[in-house]
C-alpha cells in the first residue's frame, strides 16, 4: 500500500497516511505511529528514498519516494496480488 | 494550556522510549512534525486546540506502541562503542579515498608532484562516529578495505606518502599499476550503498567538522586566558549540529 500510494508522487509521512486512508475509502486507517517504522525498513530494503523538504512557512519535513528497484518490486506484487484476488474471487463465487 | 503542552509530553515520553535506538533523533523529529501538522489541520477544522492535540497524540498510538514497531522493524541498531570506533577508522578512510577518487586521473610524467590531500583524520574519525548501524559500517569497512589495497599498491609502485597522508605519484607509473585497484574502488564509491551512506553522512561530517573547531578554538581561548581547558566536553557549534567529544564519541546519543 505504502509503495502504490507513492508511485505518482513524492509524500511526506502525514500525507502519505492521509492518502491511503483516502484512497483506500477508510477501509485501511492505520495506526499512524507504526507507519514510519514501516519506511525506515522499506527505505533500508531500497524501496524508498528519503529527503528533508523545506516546507514553505512550516519546519522542514521528510519526504519518501519510491527508487527504481521500489518501482519494480511494487510492480510484481501488484500483479500477485491481481492474481491472488482474481482465485479468492472464482472461489467464492463458486461457494455461494 | 498552550497545545504544545501535551505535543511536548508526548514527544519526551516517545523519547524516552526509544531508548538508544540509532533512529530516536529521526523518528522524533518526524513524529513531531507529524502531530504538529495533525494538530493544525484538526484546528482549522474548528476544533479547540486542546481537543485537537489529544485526538492526533490518540491516532498517533502510544509511544510504547510507536518503540515498540521501530524495534520490530528495523531491530536492535544502538550505539556500541566498538562500533564507532570501527566505524570511525573505515569512515576516516572511505573520505580519504572518495578524496583521490575525486581527483582527475594522472597522466604519465605530468610532472604533478602535488599529494592527493586526505581529510584530517581525526575530523574523519568524529564524523564516522555518527554513523553507527551495522548497514553502514559494512559499506564503510568494504570502502576501507578497498583504499588501503589501492593505497598499498601505490605505495608498494613507488608511490610516496605526503604530508597530509596523500599519495604523490608524479611519474603516474604507481597509478597505472595499480589501476585495476583504483578503479574498483572507484566504482564502490560511486555505487548506490556508498553514496547512501555519504548521503547521510556528510551533513553530519561537516557539522563535526564545524564542532571539532569550536572546540578548538574555545580550548585555545581557555589556555591563553590561563583557566583549566575542558578535555572532553566541547559546546555547541550553534549550527544545530550535533557536537562530540575529543575522543571521538558523540556528546549525547540522540
Amino acid at each position: 500500500m505504502v509503495l502504490a500510494t507513492l508511485r505518482n508522487r513524492p509524500l511526506h509521512g502525514y500525507a502519505l497516511i492521509g492518502a491511503i486512508r483516502t484512497r483506500s475509502g477508510g477501509v485501511f486507517d492505520l495506526p499512524e505511529g507504526t507507519v514510519y517504522p514501516a519506511l525506515y525498513r522499506l527505505e533500508r530494503a531500497g524501496l524508498l528514498r528519503s529527503k528533508w523538504s523545506p516546507g514553505v512557512g512550516r519546519r522542514p519535513r521528510r519526504v519518501y519516494e519510491l527508487t527504481p528497484r521500489g518501482s519494480e518490486m511494487l510492480s510484481e506484487r501488484a500483479e500477485e496480488w491481481r492474481e491472488l484476488s482474481r482465485g479468492l474471487t472464482r472461489v467464492i463465487a463458486a461457494a455461494s | 494550556m498552550s497545545r504544545d503542552d501535551p505535543l511536548r509530553s508526548y514527544v519526551s515520553e516517545l523519547r524516552a522510549e526509544l531508548g538508544r535506538h540509532c533512529l530516536r533523533r529521526r523518528l522524533v523529529g518526524e513524529v513531531e512534525a507529524h502531530l504538529r501538522e495533525a494538530i493544525a489541520v484538526r484546528v482549522g477544522e474548528g476544533v479547540a486546540p486542546d481537543r485537537a492535540a489529544s485526538d492526533a497524540i490518540e491516532s498517533f498510538g502510544a509511544p510504547r506502541e510507536v518503540a515498540a514497531a521501530l524495534e520490530r522493524e528495523v531491530p536492535g541498531r544502538h550505539w556500541l562503542p566498538a562500533v564507532v570506533a570501527a566505524t570511525g577508522a573505515a569512515m576516516a578512510a572511505a573520505f580519504a579515498m572518495l578524496a583521490l577518487a575525486a581527483l582527475p586521473p594522472r597522466e604519465s610524467g605530468s610532472g604533478d608532484s602535488a599529494p592527493w590531500r586526505l581529510p584530517d583524520p581525526d575530523s574523519a574519525r568524529v564524523g564516522g562516529a555518527l554513523l553507527l548501524s551495522r548497514d553502514a559500517t559494512e559499506v564503510l569497512a568494504t570502502a576501507q578495505a578497498l583504499g588501503r589495497r589501492a593505497s598499498t599498491c601505490l605505495l608498494r609502485h613507488g608511490g610516496r606518502a605526503g604530508p597530509f597522508g596523500g599519495i604523490s605519484d608524479p611519474s603516474g607509473k604507481a597509478r597505472a599499476a595499480c589501476l585495476a585497484l583504483i578503479e574498483a574502488n572507484d566504482r564502490f564509491l560511486a555505487g548506490p550503498a556508498f553514496r547512501e551512506v555519504l548521503a547521510e553522512a556528510q551533513p553530519r561530517f561537516e557539522a563535526a567538522e564545524r564542532c571539532v573547531a569550536a572546540a578548538d578554538r574555545a580550548h585555545d581561548s581557555a589556555a591563553a586566558a590561563g583557566s583549566r581547558p575542558e578535555a572532553t566536553e566541547l559546546s555547541s557549534t550553534g549550527s544545530g549540529g550535533p557536537c562530540h567529544r575529543r575522543d571521538g564519541l558523540p556528546a549525547a546519543t540522540a
